[in-house]
């Protein structure tokens, strides 16, 4: 079990669809639907409020009885956090110079357009898909793998109308499905799902637990106005509470920083979104650019463990 | 496209604000479950949860703050919670750098423009 899990509540499974971690911290899970036993008892349950709902995203820490090793946990994970935080910025530059690459090499692109369009009747010849291929040169794995999965969208978009009662084919796939051909709705599905992540991220309620050797000690739910509501065991010692506050600066901490990368990844498509030719790419193309987004996040959080 | 998107983030990022902008009360609960001795306590009720302490800060006038009392082990005469007030209290400065924090990261998506 990890030591610090994001559950999300079933058809809200846009991140761990996207990414097995946020920020190199939160291991992603889907939960499981609720059983209607469960939702009796947890949420409408005379005088329960909304905050003790099933199904909200539940940010959890596992630790262990060891305090020492706990703490250890718990100090490393605000570390990795921070060092995801400081790396917002990098990450939008990244995004920015891509742009201007892109934004160079389409320039050049129109100047020997005449050469293309020769070409551009077939789909892996396509202007836009040449474009993006051509952005390989000088990219880093996890740029040349958004790349290809802007590639992807851009292949399977155009060929789709193609693949109309043909077979569907394996593809490529970051999180956002195998082929447009086999499931052009349920990207679509995804993608609304993600967006709706996003509100939900401002909007809902949250819920953060601490487990301490598998025995939950406090919950707290949050509210998006900040509102907050925190439930203890009595006799809860005090070591334990103290976790828990840890655990809860470093949930919301995180919560704060997904919000401001999902913005950041929606300006990123914003910006590229002239290399998608195709109606709806630039939405269908969100997942890729947060989970390269979130990429990048975790790779500064996983050097920062590291020291 | 990408202009329509833009333009429903900075909506849906001003609508947001504005609303948690307009909410005029914070309210921070601190409850509890009591611990019964030789009880199985893997699986608490947390929905059944008593009220401890209650704050409910006014943003724009006053605050208000209901807190643990209970009756001293020497004299009987009612203390503070000394404890569990700490407890909610830092659960109150954390809502309200939470709610600082939201607010700046909504109004950083209006500041911000695209190149």
């Amino acid at each position: 079990m990890a030591v610090f899990e994001l559950v999300e509540p079933a058809g809200i499974a846009s991140l761990s669809s996207t990414a097995p971690d946020v920020f190199g911290v939160w291991e992603t899970t889907p939960s499981e639907p609720a059983r209607p036993e469960e939702m009796g008892s947890l949420s409408f349950a005379p005088g329960a409020s909304p905050e003790l709902a099933p199904d909200v995203p539940v940010w959890r820490a596992n630790l262990p009885a060891n305090l020492e090793q706990a703490r250890s946990y718990l100090a490393s994970g605000q570390a990795r956090l921070e060092a995801s935080r400081r790396a917002l910025p990098t990450a939008q530059e990244r995004l920015d110079s891509l742009a201007e690459r892109s934004r160079s090499a389409h320039q050049d692109q129109m100047n020997v357009s005449f050469a293309l369009d020769s070409l551009s009747t077939a789909p892996a010849y396509a202007p836009s898909i040449l474009l993006l291929a051509s952005l390989h040169a000088g990219a880093d794995e996890a740029e040349a793998e958004f790349l290809d999965a802007l590639i992807q969208i851009e292949r399977e978009a155009r060929e789709a109308p193609q693949k109309q009662g043909a077979a569907p084919r394996a593809g490529v796939s970051f999180g956002l499905g195998d082929s447009l051909a086999e499931g052009w709705e349920r990207f679509q599905e995804q993608v609304q799902v993600f967006i709706h992540h996003l509100l939900q991220s401002v909007a809902a309620y949250v819920r953060v637990e601490t487990e301490i050797a598998g025995v939950l000690v406090a919950q707290t739910s949050v509210g998006w106005t900040g509102n907050v509501r925190t439930v203890w065991q009595t006799g809860t010692p005090t070591e334990h509470i103290a976790l828990h506050h840890c655990t809860l600066r470093l949930a919301l901490s995180s919560r704060d920083t997904l919000f401001r990368s999902i913005a950041i990844a929606v300006q990123g498509i914003i910006k590229l979104s002239f290399l998608l030719s195709t109606p709806g790419g630039v939405v269908l193309a969100l997942p890729s650019v947060w989970h390269y987004l979130n990429r990048m996040l975790s790779q500064a959080a996983g050097e920062a463990g590291e020291h | 496209m990408a202009n329509e998107l833009e333009t429903s983030l900075r909506n849906a990022a001003a609508r947001v604000a504005q609303y948690v902008d307009d909410v005029a009360t914070l309210t921070v609960e601190t409850r509890y479950i009591q611990v019964v001795p030789g009880t199985e306590v893997g699986s608490p009720d947390f929905a059944g949860a008593k009220p401890a302490a209650r704050t409910e800060i006014k943003l724009d006038s006053d605050s208000a703050t209901v807190v643990p009392m209970r009756p001293s082990q020497t004299t009987g005469v009612l203390e503070v919670d000394a404890e569990l007030l700490n407890i909610h209290q830092a659960n109150v400065t954390m809502a309200i750098e939470y709610r600082a924090r939201m607010l700046d990261a909504l109004l950083g998506i209006l500041r911000s423009r695209l190149k």
